[in-house]
């Protein structure tokens, strides 16, 4: 077994950063530009990354599947961006976030990742306000704070409902004002099928551009994933349609080390499934339970409408197990309590798979107006998608799959286990461990992009000689054949299913077995039922068109052949890990009270995947995690 | 539900384009547009016949993204104020009713396939000029800066732009005012854009009528179908920001 | 010379709102009319007394309309190549109004009707008796002509229903809270000048079936 190296620098915590800042080797501002970089993605990270390299003087290549580099999924996000500003005087500082982050994540993030992330929170508000983001602002001028997803410190910073867009679009523009400078390329429309792996290190990719259909080669001195999480794996989540794993899953199966895939967050309050049809789902904001009461009816199968049950044949769940913390526990905690009702045959709405979020209670305190101005956005969207009022009845909601800690394994400068290739955003495991906190994605996002790469990754190329290689290289030859080879397999099936029926499929199997709640038997079982449904997928799917022009229906089965074998991943990492932590719950481990139970001697690692070909069983490799500064204690929310 | 769609279709940049009629049945009044058209789609895939999905651009389908982009009966995403087309439920329509879709049409955004539009010339709008030139690091605190919450307001009325599009597809014109100036709109209103703006509005106002969209005529169209309902008051602010960039920039 | 499309319609707004002040006082010298030959035939005088004034005012409105004209055919041949093919549905999201979209259409006929009526006013026979005012009310009593000049009016009225306000909006007017009323009053404005430029033949002409 190789030991994972996580380069952690030494010294204490609150200065490791710095020093190790300081201890990486520069390049030479006249020889930046001699070096290729490719950052595939343009989100928070990605874009963040392109434009901050280009600025330093690097050749970026930035390319995105999407039309525009704009319209990455970090556009979504809608809660905030945590901060240790301590704007708000109430006792905020870079230790406290740090230590919310290790706790929230239920200590399974490295401490020392965690710890530089909470320092960068800083920078990152004063680089946003500079780019000209419209944070809320107060009446005397300064930036507006609040509270959010259970935390007991103000420093959660947002634009109205659409920070993610906000910062995005800033970070977008900073990438566009590079692109018309011309130290970075942009590619849009362009799907990366393949990473190039020579000498054993990241040097270029196999894309597809998806309006000629054409295989194009990019060679470069290090390559940059920023391509996001694989919530899609479940089919409905809150991702957006195009979000998928096959940048990183093809990473993997070259030899990069998957960590902790079966980290998957669940969010609490979406709008519940309405359907066969549905095809994803709708996230409503962490802030509604603020005011809102989550109850079921006490009594099974109760199919009267909210308002004839009276107060007596409710029940309260979160406010009735939870009463510290009532309705804003946090969000793994929240998703459970809800899903252990339903399966209780408690749950309301069709299908029986919803809780109500009340808003009785509030409208009779407040009044009507004063939820309005609070919450009306929310209910509007909320009417719009089931045509009913959250005034008059209470909203119903229920967890969907909303964001994945897991992701490709990387080292204190990003690197995955393939030299060169950088891993950066939600595509990487870092930061959150088991658990995410809210507004902490779009953190780490930027965070990555624009203030930990620029420097890891001269640290890299320093030692490297710029274009050692070029596309005529062999290994160029032999990425796009099997590239090729893999999008004609797809076309000759030439079966009679929809891509959409085996990816349903598979979600349904994903959320039934290895969703918010694991046990053994179930994960066996999928383990034996997703390679029969991936078999099913290439004896039946039907992909027509070809592959020299505009063809989505390619596009999408390309991308759920590799949800397909990834899922299996995330079934084996869920089976192996004999412990409940954070999102990942394996009912055998709990508390009597129906916690999560942590085995922090046997599973206070990093579970690092590497592939070992597609009928062999992948090697696990244990980084092992060290708190020097956060005391392991059972999180407890009572 | 039943619905007769006609449907535009065109392969390929060059080529030329016609509607197809299809009918859709078992529709609930549940799905979303988009999803009526996954649903379509499904069944064409699983027909052994040469018949190709219908193309069309979606992506997080809950209306921020900006990437839905159909012109249904006549309108930028469809009936409905505020909305994008992935925010159209199939409750709007009745039931039978025939639903023409077309791409969005306008010369500057070519038809890649379908009802899929190439918007780059977007991108090269913000590229112009759409952003405040701040490397990253060395910004000052975030507080350093005091900003009247009316200022920030207004730059976060403007800075919502998704970046759809809906705006040159509705306008007789074709025209890419509204999304020129929401841009222009948004950064001329912090002092941090305030630093460039005159470069920003004569380099954008540039770009855009290269792109070859047309001349704002003031119908106000524009704002009637946008999802994120900006005003055409980012125009008339634009506006002035140009000419006063011309008689008066530096 | 290449203008800028901001700038095309700068020079649009800004020569249409002189024209409009020409046409306010156009139409106040008009209604003397109503009043007596004499006054009429006075009012003409005293801007022909005016001598090299006058020649420049005239200046003034001729490159004014020039510039209208010629920018106006620019932009909406731009417009026309922004969009090469059209829906096969049209619907209006709301805003536009049935002038909005004809203004090229009223445009024309207002163009066709300006050197008509210059050539029979200005350089038309004031000699027949009556003076200016005669030659007027001879001109009106033949239907056709009067009918010719309603229509004309009604397309002025159109083209300022909507170019009004849409001058104030292309300038930038300052507060969005403005933008609404300054429409209205445009809309008001174009069609108060549109039936009392249009009200002098009717007048004209019922004047002559009287006799």
């Amino acid at each position: 077994m190789t030991t994972l190296d996580a380069k952690i620098p030494s010294g204490p915590m609150a200065q490791k950063w710095s020093n190790h800042r300081f201890n990486l080797k520069l390049v030479n501002p006249a020889n930046k530009r001699k070096y290729d970089i490719i950052v595939v993605g343009t989100g928070l990270a990605g874009a963040g990354a392109a434009a901050s390299l280009g600025e330093l003087g690097y050749n970026v290549l930035s390319l995105c599947f999407q039309d525009s580099a704009r319209r990455a999924h970090s556009i979504a996000a809608q809660g905030g961006i945590n901060a240790a500003k301590n704007y708000q005087n109430d006792g905020d500082s870079v230790h406290r976030l740090f230590y919310d982050t290790v706790k929230g994540g239920d200590y399974r993030a490295r401490e020392a990742n965690v710890h530089r992330l909470a320092e960068i929170s800083v920078n990152i508000i004063d680089q946003c306000v500079s780019q000209g983001v419209p944070f809320a602002r107060e009446y005397g001028g300064l930036l507006s704070n609040r509270s959010f997803g259970g935390a007991q410190v103000s420093r959660t910073f947002y634009a109205r409902g659409q920070t993610g867009q906000q910062l995005l679009l800033g970070a977008y523009q900073a990438l566009m004002r590079q692109v018309k400078a011309g130290s970075v390329k942009l590619k849009t429309r362009c799907e990366m099928l393949d990473v190039v792996i020579i000498d054993g290190h990241a040097k270029g990719i196999i894309t597809r551009d998806l309006v000629t259909g054409t295989i194009e080669r990019y060679s470069a001195d290090a390559v940059c994933l920023a391509t996001g999480g694989y919530a899609n794996a479940f089919f409905l989540s809150t991702n957006a349609m195009g979000c998928n794993v096959s940048a990183t899953h093809r990473a993997y199966k070259r030899g990069a080390f998957f960590a902790n895939p079966c980290y998957t967050q669940i969010h609490p309050t979406c709008i519940p499934v309405s359907g066969e049809h549905q095809s994803k789902l709708t996230l409503m904001s962490e802030s509604l339970r603020n005011d809102g009461r989550v109850w079921v009816p006490k009594k099974k199968g109760d199919t009267r409408a909210a308002s004839l049950i009276p107060d007596a044949e409710r029940e309260y769940f979160l406010e009735e197990r939870y009463p510290a913390f009532g309705n804003l526990v946090p969000r793994d905690v929240a998703s459970r309590a809800a899903k252990t009702v339903c399966d209780d045959g408690r749950g309301v709405g069709p299908g029986g798979y919803g809780v109500y979020l009340d808003f009785r209670d509030v409208i009779k305190r407040d009044g009507r107006e004063k939820v309005a101005a609070k919450y009306g956005n929310l209910f509007d969207i909320y009417h719009e998608i089931t045509a009913e009022s959250a005034y008059e009845v209470p909203m119903r909601i229920y967890p969907a799959p909303h964001y994945t800690m897991g992701g490709l394994w990387v080292d204190y400068n990003l690197m995955s286990t393939i030299p060169g290739l950088f891993v950066l955003g939600e595509a990487n495991f870092s930061d959150h461990g088991a658990n995410r906190l809210g507004a902490s994605a779009l953190m780490q996002g930027l965070a990555d992009g624009f203030f930990v790469i620029p420097y890891t990754i001269g640290g890299y190329l320093a030692e490297q000689k710029p274009r050692q290689y070029d596309t005529q290289h062999a290994a160029f030859d032999d990425a796009e054949r099997e590239v090729t080879a893999k999008l004609d397999r797809l076309l000759a099936v030439k079966g009679d299913k929809p891509v959409d029926e085996f990816h349903k499929r598979l979600g349904r199997l994903m959320w039934d077995h290895c969703g918010m709640a694991r046990n053994e038997a179930g994960l066996k079982g999928l383990l034996q039922e997703i390679p029969k449904l991936r078999d099913q997928f290439w004896q039946q799917v039907n992909v027509k068109g070809s592959k020299g022009s505009l063809n989505q229906n390619l596009e999408r089965a390309g991308r759920v052949a590799d949800f397909l074998e990834f899922g299996e991943l995330m079934a084996l990492d869920a089976l192996e890990r004999r412990e409940s932590c954070g999102g990942h719950f394996r009912e055998e481990f709990q508390a009597e009270d129906g916690e999560a139970k942590r085995d922090d001697e046997n599973f206070c690692h990093v579970s690092a995947w590497q592939y070992q070909g597609d009928t062999t069983k992948p090697e696990l490799h244990k980084e092992p995690l060290t708190f020097e500064e956060v005391k392991l204690t059972q999180r407890s929310y009572k | 539900m039943k619905f007769t769609l006609k449907l535009w279709r065109q392969k390929g940049r060059t080529e030329p384009g016609a509607f197809e009629t299809r009918v859709v049945e078992g529709v609930s009044e549940d799905m979303s547009f988009l999803e009526m058209l996954d649903k379509m789609n499904n069944e064409i895939e699983a027909a052994k016949d040469g018949v190709e999905p219908f193309a069309f651009d979606s992506d997080c389908r809950e209306g921020i993204c900006g990437t839905c982009s159909m012109v249904i009966g006549g309108r930028p995403h469809g009936p409905g104020e505020l909305s994008t087309t992935c925010q159209i439920y199939m409750r709007e329509f009745k039931d039978g009713e025939t639903i023409t879709v077309e791409p969005f049409r306008a010369a500057a955004f070519p038809v890649l396939r379908d009802s899929v539009v190439d918007r780059s010339a977007f991108d090269r709008i913000i590229g112009a000029g759409g952003y405040v030139s701040t490397n990253t690091g060395g910004a000052p605190d975030a507080n350093a800066l005091p900003i009247s919450k009316a200022d920030a307001e207004l730059a976060m009325d403007a800075a919502q732009c998704i970046g759809c599009g809906a705006c040159v597809a509705v306008c007789k014109n074709a025209s890419a005012m509204l999304f020129t100036s929401a841009k222009v709109s948004h950064l001329v209103s912090l002092p941090q854009g305030k630093v460039e703006r005159t470069p920003r509005v004569l380099a954008m106002v540039k770009q855009m009528d290269q792109e070859g969209f047309g001349n704002c005529t003031n119908e106000g169209e524009c704002e009637a179908v946008c999802p994120k309902g900006i005003s055409i008051s980012h125009i008339a602010r634009m506006n002035r920001e140009y000419v006063r960039a011309k008689l008066f920039g530096a | 010379m290449t203008m800028t499309s901001i700038l095309k319609k700068v020079a649009m707004a800004l020569s249409g709102l002189a024209m409009l002040g020409f046409l306010v006082m156009h139409l106040a010298g008009n209604f003397l009319l109503l009043k007596s030959a004499k006054a009429f035939n006075d009012y003409s005088a005293m801007l022909h007394s005016t001598g090299v004034l006058l020649y420049v005012a005239e200046a003034g409105l001729v490159l004014f309309f020039l510039v209208h004209v010629v920018s106006g055919v620019r932009v909406s041949r731009e417009n026309r190549k922004a969009r090469q093919t059209q829906y096969a549905v049209k619907a209006t999201a709301g805003q536009a109004t049935l002038f909005s979209r004809t203004m090229a259409l009223s445009g024309l006929i207002i163009l066709v009707f300006v050197p008509v009526h210059i050539a029979m006013f200005k350089f038309g026979n004031a000699g027949g008796g009556g003076g200016l005012w005669g030659l007027v009310m001879r001109e009106f009593s033949q239907p056709l002509t009067a009918a010719w000049y309603v229509l004309a009016m009604l397309a002025v009225g159109m083209h300022l229903s909507h170019g009004v306000g849409s001058a104030f909006q292309t300038l930038g007017i300052l507060k969005p809270t403005w933008r609404k009323p300054l429409r209205q009053a445009g809309v008001l404005l174009g069609w108060a000048l549109a039936l009392g430029f249009a009200s002098i033949p009717v007048w004209a002409l019922m004047q002559a079936q009287k006799v």
